[in-house]
């Protein structure tokens, strides 16, 4: 690398570095609060075809969990600053683990290996991680 | 006839303009700015500055010269010569922009530049770190070979960047007549949403006149807004893995393929694809909208909204 091409690298570092500053003073560092309608909302963008049959938002608004037993499936909506992201899945394809009131999604994700959703109260989180796994029992009592 | 690097004397201007639409977005609300996401769209734009340094930019400037060597005439360096090569460069723009919405190969590379959720001046500058090279010398050669002097077709390339820069932004509106010519920035933002109305439409550099050629082209419509970025968005403002989820993915999906055909799809299939047809192509994305709003379209008395 030349000399020149060392001064225009340094240059575009202390603009980038300036603009991220700029964004910050400007208040652009925001994080989005997942309520119902908003994961709701999401879901009905992302993946029309799935019927959220019940649904638990996290009490800490960062994700919400949902099932469509007739499908067999399960979703998980996160937050990404002030943005939501989805992920649609088998159920019982995924790992899913409660621990107190954290119940933990493991997604075979390269940009996201997992999703914590957080539980009113230990009885859910358990309850909504044997769902998770438990989709061949689910499926049969969903089918009409 | 001299050709400056027309990019890099761009970039303060970027920087200006990027702050001058946050002024806007303060003041009048309109757009949207995350700074995680920003910050992530301007490390991926100076990444992509420096990547090509590592090597691909000798390999394209060495092809284009050695095609150069066998042009079938010679183009002389004015202004009439600079502006035919525009055009015809925004031509091999369109062709090599939609093959990088068709070919999860291309896609690997230029998922980067639609995984904001965010559509701003800095999303314009969030660019992939690899994939210039074989998608430069298989669109540009020709060029050459044509006879226009590789650092012509450099600086045309480097103005056709700096004008795409501009039409990202949600500030704004429509152009008026502009609109049948040029790309702007109503025809970019259906580019970047993925409402299945606006899937792989207007591929356009700087003139639409492509797309609405080759029937790609889809009007910004009031009543569905955008929504922006890609059909399974990216749950990481990480730049290694912005820049690399989808290589990792495609290798992941080349390790599990059961024969060449599946390995064959895919690398080279259409972005989603899978042998047993359980992921959602755009096609299929496009599919299902249409299947699942038929009943409220045949009820409203509609056409088809697609006019792709």
């Amino acid at each position: 690398m030349s000399g020149d091409e060392l001064a225009q690298l340094g240059l575009a570092v202390a603009v980038t570095l300036a603009l991220i500053g700029v964004s910050a003073l400007f208040g652009a560092w925001r994080s989005i609060r997942i309520d119902g309608p908003a994961a709701r909302d999401r879901l009905a963008f992302d993946e029309p075809d799935f019927t959220i049959d019940d649904m638990m938002v996290g009490i800490d608004g960062r994700s919400a969990v949902a099932v469509d037993r007739g499908k067999g499936e399960g979703a998980v909506v996160f937050a990404l600053g002030d943005s939501l992201a989805t992920r649609r899945f088998r159920l019982g394809a995924l790992g899913a683990a409660a621990a107190s009131t954290r119940l933990r999604i493991s997604l075979h994700d390269v940009s996201r290996r997992e999703v914590d959703v957080l539980a009113p109260d230990v009885e859910s989180a358990a309850e909504w991680a044997r769902r998770m796994q438990a989709a061949p029992l689910e499926r049969r009592d969903a089918v009409p | 006839m001299q050709f400056p690097d027309a990019v890099q004397t761009a970039v303060p201007f970027f920087g200006l303009f990027v702050v001058i639409e946050m002024i806007a977005w303060r003041l009048t609300g309109r757009g949207r700015y995350e700074t995680r996401d920003s910050a992530a769209s301007l490390a991926m734009g100076l990444g992509s500055q420096v990547a090509p340094l590592f090597g691909g930019a000798a390999v394209v400037g060495a092809a284009l010269v050695g095609a150069y060597q066998y042009r079938l005439f010679t183009v002389p360096n004015t202004l009439w010569a600079v502006v035919l090569c525009f055009v015809l460069d925004d031509l091999r723009y369109y062709w090599w922009h939609r093959w990088s919405h068709e070919i999860r190969w291309f896609w690997a590379s230029h998922i980067v530049h639609h995984s904001s959720q965010h559509y701003n001046l800095t999303t314009a500058l969030r660019q992939t770190w690899t994939g210039q090279i074989l998608g430069s010398i298989i669109t540009k050669a020709p060029l050459a070979l044509l006879g226009f002097h590789p650092a012509m077709i450099v600086f045309v390339g480097g103005l056709n960047l700096i004008y795409q820069f501009w039409i990202h932004t949600e500030m704004v509106g429509r152009l008026g007549p502009l609109e049948l010519v040029l790309n702007t920035p109503s025809h970019h933002r259906v580019h970047h949403a993925t409402n299945p109305r606006y899937l792989d439409a207007n591929y356009a550099g700087a003139l639409i006149i492509w797309d609405r050629m080759f029937g790609t082209f889809v009007e910004e419509v009031p009543e569905e807004k955008p929504r922006y970025g890609i059909v399974k968005n990216l749950g990481t403002f990480n730049p290694l893995l912005i820049s690399f989820h989808e290589w990792i993915s495609m290798a992941r999906d080349l390790k599990s393929a059961r024969s060449w055909r599946e390995a064959l799809g895919y690398l080279f299939g259409p972005p989603g694809w899978s042998p047993d047809g359980s992921r959602l192509t755009s096609a299929l994305i496009k599919e299902r909208w249409r299947r699942m709003s038929a009943p409220s379209k045949e009820a409203a008395g509609g056409a088809s909204p697609v006019t792709a």
